[in-house]
C-alpha cells in the first residue's frame, strides 16, 4: 500500500496537495457558521451541475416542446419531480446562500486588502450566478418565462449604438420569441457553467494564497505553522474546519429536502404559480415581476422613472461591489472593530435589500414607489457615504494573536 | 403569500367559499377522479395524465375528450385541465364549479360572470338563482352562500353535491402536481436519515471542537 501511495504521488503529488491546502492550510478559530456558507455553496453548486445533468437527458429546447418536456420530467420520468424540484429549489437556495456569503464578506470585511481579487472574483461569479439563473429561467418556457425576459433581454437595448443590435443577437431574432430557447439553453448549460467553473478555481486559489478572512479581522499566514502560543488562535484546515462544514452541509441538506419534499414551490414563491402557464405571446400577465432573487435590483430599476437611467442605476448597484475595497477606509476589516457609523450603514444597507427585495414582487403602488426610492438611496449611500464614515467613526483595535 | 395571489385571474364578485384539501387524501383524489370522468372528460382534457395510474383507474383517460380546433366555442375552446390545479387556488376553483345561477337564457356563474362553460350538472346540483340584485353583489361582495340560494333541489342534496365538488377540486389539486403522493411517501425516511446523520456530524463537530 505505501509503494502504491509513493508511486502515485511520484507522478501526481495527492499527498503534497491535501498536505498544502488541507491538513497545513491554518486558519483563526475565531472562524463562525458564516464562514460554513462557502463550502455550502459549493454543495448546492454540485447538486445544480448533477440534477442538470439528469434534466438535460428529458428536457427539449424546442418552442413547441420546452414546457410539455419539463410537465413530462414532473410525471412520466422516474424520479424526475424530485431532480426537478432539486434543481428549482437549489436555484433559490444558490442564492440564498450567496447573498448569506456576501454578507458575511461584508461584515467581516473580507474584500480588504490582501483579500481585493478574491472579492472581484466573488462578485463576477454573483454575476454569473444571476445569469445563469436568468436563462435558466427562460427554459421551462412558462407565462413569466416569457414575459419576464422579454423585459430583461430589453435592458440592453438601452445601451448606446450597439443596444438593439445586440439584442437581436442574443434572442435570434427581430422579437423576442421561441428561438431564445436553444439559444438561452446553451449558455446555461454550456458557456455560463464553465465560466463558473473556472471563476470558482480563482476563487479558491486566490483563497488558498491570502488565506481566510475570520470575524476577527486578523491577518493570518495560511501556510506557516503556528508558533507555540499561538495554538490556540490558530488550527489547521483540515480536519477541524471540514467537521464544522460538513455539519453545516447536513443541517442545510435537512432544509433543503423538508422544502422539496413538503413546500417544493414554497408557496410561489420558489417556482411561482404563474409560470406553470405555458407562454402566450397574446395575453400579458397583470403583474411582471421577476423570481425573488433579482427583486431588489428590478425594485431600483423601477425606482428611477427614466428606463434609460434605470438600467444604468440598476447595473451600477451590482457593479459598485466592485470598488468597495477602496471605498472601504477603515484601519479595521471587521465590524466588531469599526465604529457606530459603519455599524448603521451596514444595517441600513441590510434593510434596503430586504425593503427592495419584498416591494419588488408586490405590485407597483403611489406609497411603494416613494418607499423604493427611499431603499434605494438607502442601498447607494451604504456605499458612496462609506469613504467619510469610515474615515471619520473611531475604530477599536482588534486583539493580537 | 406574497405570490400567490399575483395570477390576477382569482378576481371573483364573491368572497369565496373555504375549502380544505388534504392533497395526500388518495380516497377523495379518486373519488374526484371519477366525477371528473363523468362530468368533465367529454370536454377538458388531463394530458399531462396521460400515464397517471391513479386518473387511468378512474377513468380519465388520453384521446376520450375531443380535440378542439382553436376557433370552436367562439374561440375559447375548452382549456386542458393539468394545470389548473395550481394556476388557480382551490377556493376559486371550488367556488366556480359551485356558482351557476339561473338567467333567462340558461346558466351564468357568479365567480366568473359570462363564462364560456355551460352548466355541467344542473340536475346534480338543482337551480341556484341570486338572492339579492347584482348591482348589489358588485357593491358587497357577500360570500357565495349569500349571493346564491337553491331554488330547485336536484337529485343529490347540497351536502353530498359539496362534499362531489371539494372532491374534484382536491383531483384538480393532485393533478397540477402527482408528486404529492411519493414525496410524502419518502419524505419521513429521508429527513430522518438527513436528521440522525446531523446529529452524527453535530457530534462529531463537538469532539473536534474541544479536541
Amino acid at each position: 500500500m505505501r509503494k502504491l501511495s509513493l508511486w502515485v504521488n511520484q507522478r501526481l503529488p495527492i499527498s503534497a496537495f491535501y498536505k498544502q491546502h488541507f491538513k497545513r492550510f491554518y486558519v483563526h478559530t475565531s472562524l463562525n457558521f458564516w464562514y460554513a456558507t462557502g463550502a455550502i455553496a459549493f454543495l448546492v453548486f454540485a447538486i445544480q451541475i448533477f440534477t442538470g445533468i439528469f434534466l438535460m437527458m428529458y428536457y427539449i429546447p424546442t418552442e413547441d416542446q420546452a414546457f410539455s418536456s419539463v410537465e413530462m420530467i414532473m410525471r412520466d420520468v422516474n424520479y424526475g419531480w424530485l431532480i426537478r424540484y432539486m434543481h428549482v429549489v437549489g436555484a433559490s437556495s444558490f442564492f440564498i446562500i450567496i447573498y448569506l456569503h456576501v454578507w458575511k464578506a461584508l461584515m467581516y470585511g473580507s474584500y480588504k486588502e490582501p483579500r481585493e481579487l478574491l472579492w472581484f472574483s466573488g462578485v463576477l461569479v454573483l454575476i454569473l450566478l444571476m445569469a445563469v439563473a436568468f436563462t435558466g429561467y427562460v427554459l421551462p418556457w412558462g407565462q413569466m418565462s416569457y414575459w419576464a425576459s422579454k423585459v430583461i433581454i430589453s435592458f440592453v437595448t438601452v445601451i448606446p449604438y450597439v443596444g438593439e443590435s445586440l439584442a437581436i443577437w442574443l434572442q435570434g431574432d427581430f422579437t423576442f420569441s421561441g428561438v431564445v430557447i436553444p439559444r438561452f439553453y446553451a449558455y446555461h448549460v454550456v458557456a455560463l457553467p464553465l465560466i463558473i467553473i473556472f471563476l470558482i478555481g480563482i476563487h479558491i486559489i486566490a483563497l488558498h494564497v491570502v488565506g481566510s478572512n475570520n470575524p476577527e479581522g486578523i491577518l493570518i499566514n495560511p501556510h506557516q505553522q503556528p508558533k507555540k502560543h499561538e495554538r490556540s488562535a490558530i488550527r489547521p484546515f483540515s480536519p477541524y474546519y471540514i467537521v464544522k462544514d460538513y455539519f453545516a452541509a447536513t443541517v442545510f441538506l435537512l432544509i433543503y429536502f423538508l422544502i422539496i419534499f413538503y413546500f417544493p414551490t414554497l408557496n410561489g414563491f420558489f417556482l411561482e404559480h404563474i409560470n406553470q402557464e405555458p407562454a402566450n405571446m397574446f395575453v400579458t400577465p397583470a403583474q411582471i415581476h421577476p423570481v425573488w432573487y433579482l427583486a431588489p435590483y428590478s425594485s431600483i430599476l423601477r425606482a428611477v422613472p427614466s428606463k434609460g437611467l434605470g438600467v444604468f442605476v440598476m447595473f451600477a448597484a451590482i457593479l459598485i461591489f466592485f470598488f468597495l475595497p477602496w471605498l472601504d477606509r477603515s484601519p479595521v476589516r471587521s465590524i466588531r472593530y469599526k465604529g457606530i457609523l459603519s455599524k448603521l450603514f451596514l444595517s441600513l444597507f441590510l434593510i434596503s435589500v430586504i425593503g427592495l427585495g419584498v416591494l419588488g414582487l408586490l405590485k407597483v403602488t403611489d406609497d411603494g414607489l416613494i418607499l423604493t426610492r427611499i431603499f434605494t438611496c438607502g442601498y447607494f449611500s451604504y456605499f458612496l457615504f462609506m469613504p467619510f464614515y469610515t474615515k471619520l467613526e473611531k475604530c477599536t483595535s482588534p486583539p493580537c494573536l | 403569500m406574497l405570490l400567490a395571489s399575483a395570477t390576477g385571474a382569482d378576481k371573483a364578485p364573491v368572497e369565496l367559499p373555504h375549502v380544505e384539501i388534504r392533497e395526500t387524501d388518495t380516497a377523495r383524489i379518486m373519488s374526484g377522479a371519477q366525477f371528473f370522468a363523468q362530468h368533465c372528460q367529454s370536454c377538458h382534457s388531463m394530458v399531462y395524465l396521460r400515464y397517471d395510474a391513479l386518473s387511468n383507474e378512474a377513468g380519465v383517460k388520453y384521446g376520450v375528450t375531443p380535440q378542439w380546433p382553436v376557433d370552436s366555442w367562439n374561440g375559447r375552446p375548452p382549456p386542458d385541465l393539468s394545470l389548473v390545479g395550481v394556476t388557480h387556488r382551490p377556493e376559486w376553483l371550488y367556488g366556480y364549479l359551485k356558482g351557476y345561477y339561473v338567467v333567462e337564457d340558461g346558466y351564468d356563474n357568479i365567480v366568473m360572470p359570462n363564462t364560456s362553460m355551460p352548466n355541467p350538472y344542473p340536475g346534480l346540483q338543482g337551480n341556484q338563482i341570486l338572492n339579492m340584485p347584482m348591482s348589489e353583489i358588485l357593491k358587497d361582495q357577500p360570500r357565495l352562500y349569500q349571493a346564491l340560494r337553491l331554488e330547485s333541489s336536484g337529485s343529490v342534496p347540497p351536502h353530498v353535491f359539496n362534499e362531489k365538488v371539494a372532491d374534484v377540486v382536491t383531483y384538480l389539486v393532485y393533478a397540477a402536481d402527482p408528486s404529492v403522493i411519493p414525496r410524502h411517501q419518502i419524505g419521513p425516511y429521508v429527513l430522518i436519515f438527513l436528521l440522525i446523520l446531523s446529529l452524527a456530524a453535530f457530534f462529531l463537530y463537538q469532539s473536534y471542537k474541544t479536541d
